[in-house]
């Protein structure tokens, strides 16, 4: 056995844009344990329903995260509804449907633009976010906002996108889809990347199960589980599969990540295609009572909502599990054993989001 | 809540009913602590594949020293460091113990305390 060293990863590192640590303990190159340390920016912001009209804390929500924000939104939005037995009109659930897939385009493009920065592709890394570029531009024309957009009410949406702009919105998602392709070949095919993910971080389909997995990082592990099926916003009326992939390893989850770009921008088509006309928005009379438990897919994968009401405008408590807080164990698991070398691709590839950790 | 099903829970009983999910093939989710004027609980909640969702509801008090479930899913010990850091409950046996030190918070046990406006 060498001789033990403990090495600090993080929290300012350079593949990493939030704070996150690790202390790798090492035996020469190799990791053979990790202890995580997150909580450098803890914001409570679940705390403030305690002193927030429940109408206003929608606007807090959206800031746990600034790039699944639209889709914190509508969770919360979603779990408040259920709450208060409020069935929104089906306009506005296809346009929250729309808007949630074009999140999970611009995380996953983001994504893959950071993992290739984590292993020195610095070209992939910016035609994926040049590309990504257009993703945005649709949210600033159709709500405003590039992070934030405040689209999202209890009771429906605040804006209406006009059957015209989402015409014109298909055609430029079928261009992503064309131009994506020539970036996202490089992750599959490519002999360099693939040297760098294939084989490395390999969690078995038990054990990402065990680990309580989620999202990209337990599909990637052929686990059939996307929040999805459960057919909340339009989900219901749209023709789509889980996307799985086998190994278990960076480059499956990299594969899962890239196949579900192409699945939302088939998904965006789709209500386009059927969006119906009426309504954007209703009015909710009365607070909320009761508790009320909402489960949905985030790009990174299943988050937890739950809440509780007393009759009043304030809540009693609200609590949200985030993908990320749930893949930790699983990026304990991938660390031992691997090369010092690797550490910056297995901390990527559960795409943390420390962020949306520290709400 | 339709289709969720929350089951009441005693510190006693509570490794011996994760074991029982973990063998009906449930994952754990979440766990997470609830304190508002008039009772304070824990929500442990579990789910299969499936997605069906089942909740065990552990009534406790502040100070409470409650047993861990980390030996039967690991994933358990980052939501019990959580909650021993923001709401003060004491938990024995953790699979990873980080003393207190899991959120660096300015005020301890942050959200043991309750706002002023919601008492009113």
């Amino acid at each position: 056995m060498g001789e033990r060293t403990i090495i600090p990863f993080g929290p300012q590192h350079p593949v990493l844009p939030e704070p996150l640590h690790l202390d790798l303990i090492m035996e020469d190159e190799k990791v053979v344990g990790a202890v995580p340390s997150i909580g450098f920016v803890h914001r409570g912001l679940e705390k403030l329903v305690e002193k927030r009209d429940f109408n206003e804390m929608i606007y807090v929500i959206e800031r746990i995260c600034g790039i699944c924000s639209f889709i914190h939104g509508q969770s919360y939005a979603q779990t408040l509804e259920g709450m208060m037995g409020v069935d929104i009109p089906p306009r506005a659930k296809y346009l929250r449907t729309i808007w949630a897939e074009l999140s999970r385009v611009h995380s996953h493009l983001l994504w893959l633009g950071l993992m290739a920065d984590a292993y020195g592709f610095e070209s992939l890394f910016m035609h994926c976010w040049r590309i990504r570029e257009k993703v945005l531009d649709i949210f600033e024309e159709t709500t405003g906002g590039r992070v934030i957009f405040s689209v999202c009410k209890i009771g429906g949406v605040w804006k209406d996108i006009d059957n015209d702009t989402l015409n014109r919105i298909k055609v430029i998602v079928k261009d992503i889809g064309e131009e994506a392709k020539a970036v996202t070949d490089v992750f599959v095919r490519d002999y360099s990347v693939q040297k760098r993910t294939r084989g490395i971080g390999v969690v078995t389909y038990q054990e990402a199960i065990d680990l309580g997995a989620v999202g990209p990082t337990l599909r990637g592990s052929g686990v059939v589980q996307d929040m999805r099926t459960l057919g909340y916003a339009a989900y219901g009326d749209l023709n789509f599969e889980p996307i799985v992939e086998k190994d278990g390893d960076c480059y499956a989850r990299t594969v899962v990540r890239v196949r579900e770009v192409y699945q939302s921008l088939d998904l965006i088509r789709q209500c386009i295609e059927k969006i119906p006309d009426g309504e954007v928005d209703m009015k909710v009379k009365g607070n909320p009572s009761g508790e009320y438990i909402s489960r949905m897919e985030q790009p990174r994968g299943q988050t937890f909502y739950y809440a509780k009401g007393n009759g009043t405008k304030y809540l009693e408590r609200f609590r949200v599990r985030t993908p990320t807080f749930a893949n930790i164990p699983t990026l304990l698991k991938i660390l031992p054993g691997a090369d010092l070398a690797d550490v910056p691709v297995l901390a990527l590839t559960i795409d943390p989001c420390i962020s949306c950790t520290e709400r | 809540m339709t289709e969720r099903i929350i089951n009441p829970v005693t510190a006693e009983e509570l490794v011996d009913r994760a074991k029982q999910y973990l063998q009906n093939g449930h994952r754990l989710i979440q766990i997470c602590c609830t304190k508002t004027p008039s009772e304070m609980y824990l929500l442990y909640s579990f789910e299969k594949l499936d997605l069906t969702l089942e909740n065990l509801r552990l009534d406790i008090q502040s100070g409470d020293t409650i047993p861990s479930i980390s030996d039967v899913y690991f994933a358990a010990f980052l939501y019990e460091n959580e909650i021993h850091d923001l709401y003060g409950i004491n938990v024995s046996g953790m699979a990873v113990d980080f003393q207190g030190t899991f959120y660096e918070t300015a005020v301890k046990q942050p959200f043991n305390i309750i706002a002023a406006d919601m008492k009113e």
